[in-house]
């Protein structure tokens, strides 16, 4: 093991806690990963900021101890582009849920990636709408079932993933809960890229999404992400009918290109010689 | 200087201390029960006490590979090194 980390300096534990999140629920064992990543970077917590938006992921950033920021549904990365323009100094963490990210506010989501503003956005992607009951949400797997698909869902679900390298991050990755080591490695490095850098986060819902589909308890959906799940390198020697039911994992894409604030820089230089 | 032989015994002795490297310190309040600790240890150094709370039965088999404290979701688990002190919960 690593040398142990005080995670504890990082988190308002004497206000806040317990964590309001269910029994098993993922989302603390990525606040974890991120914790270690931001300790292992060596990033002072008064210049980090995290801005989360709504749901139960949106919980994140009442929990941590940097400069916080909750916001309205889907817009994070919209209030996140705004602390950024205007402390470019801080190093901005956007957590969102897959809902959160991907449908109400999919038009920030696109529109962040185009910019290549440098921040790290956090999708964590519980197949589900946990908060309001289990909904349908952009990523729930086909045939599976939601309080609004009894009968199984038939719409074809995103990948974040592929997504964000259309529209133009330039740093995509995605980790699961389970393997929560090699996601402090993927954390760091999306933390560490000059840009806009996106990372996708499985994490297991065992109280809404496991009980409509019985997958098991918290424990069984955590191992059941071992099992689904294939690294970039052994999906490549995959058949397309192999990966079919396969979630890949590892960093996708990593192609630095111009950053917005440095760009805006020069623009703002430009204009004071005239 | 030791022999061959009492250097494998002392080894021996030594690997099975009865005395553990590390303490536990579990935090009821946050602890939810889930059982993610428990099952993922592969070393099974903890138990399930009547209430569900993991407890930590076999501190002796612990190699501190920190498996389950990464994936503990409610921060309620903290391995204590020799001679650290207990934080407040």
């Amino acid at each position: 093991m690593q040398k142990s980390i005080d995670v504890y300096a990082y988190l308002r534990h004497e206000k806040k806690f317990p964590l309001i999140w269910c029994a098993g629920c993922g989302n603390g064992i990525i606040l974890g990963s991120i914790i270690r990543a931001v300790d292992g970077l060596g990033l002072d917590k008064n210049l980090v900021s995290m801005v989360s938006g709504i749901g139960c992921s949106g919980r994140t950033s009442t929990y941590v101890d940097f400069n916080t920021l909750h916001t309205t549904h889907g817009r994070a990365l919209a209030f996140a582009t705004g602390v950024k323009f205007g402390r470019p100094e801080l190093t901005t963490l956007v957590v969102m849920g897959d809902g959160d990210c991907l449908s109400i506010g999919g038009n920030h989501f696109i529109h962040a990636a185009r910019r290549n503003i440098d921040m790290t956005a956090f999708i964590f992607n519980n197949n589900i709408y946990g908060m309001t009951g289990g909904q349908v949400s952009p990523t729930t797997p086909e045939g599976m079932i939601a309080s609004t698909a009894s009968y199984g869902n038939r719409e074809p679900n995103f990948d974040a993933c592929k997504l964000a390298v259309a529209a133009g991050a330039s740093f995509v990755a995605r980790g699961t809960t389970y393997e929560a080591d090699s996601l402090d490695e993927i954390i760091a490095l999306a933390i560490q890229n000059k840009g806009f850098s996106v990372v996708e986060v499985m994490t297991p819902c065992p109280t809404i999404y496991g009980r409509y589909n019985r997958l098991g308890n918290a424990v069984k959906m955590l191992r059941m992400q071992l099992e689904d799940t294939v690294t970039v390198e052994e999906a490549a020697g995959m058949s397309p009918e192999e990966l079919k039911d396969k979630v890949v994992t590892g960093v996708f894409h990593d192609a630095p290109r111009p950053e917005l604030c440095e760009e805006y820089e020069l623009v703002i230089e430009t204009a004071l010689k005239k | 200087m030791l022999s061959k032989k009492t250097k494998v015994k002392y080894t021996e002795k030594k690997k099975k201390s009865k005395y553990p490297m590390v303490s536990f310190q579990i935090f009821d309040k946050w602890c939810k029960r889930c059982g993610i600790c428990v099952d993922l240890c592969i070393h099974n150094v903890f138990m399930v006490d009547e209430d569900g709370y993991p407890r930590a039965v076999k501190p002796v088999e612990c190699n501190v590979c920190g498996f389950c404290i990464t994936r503990c979701p409610d921060f309620a688990l903290r391995i204590l090194e020799r001679g650290e002190k207990n934080a407040q919960g």
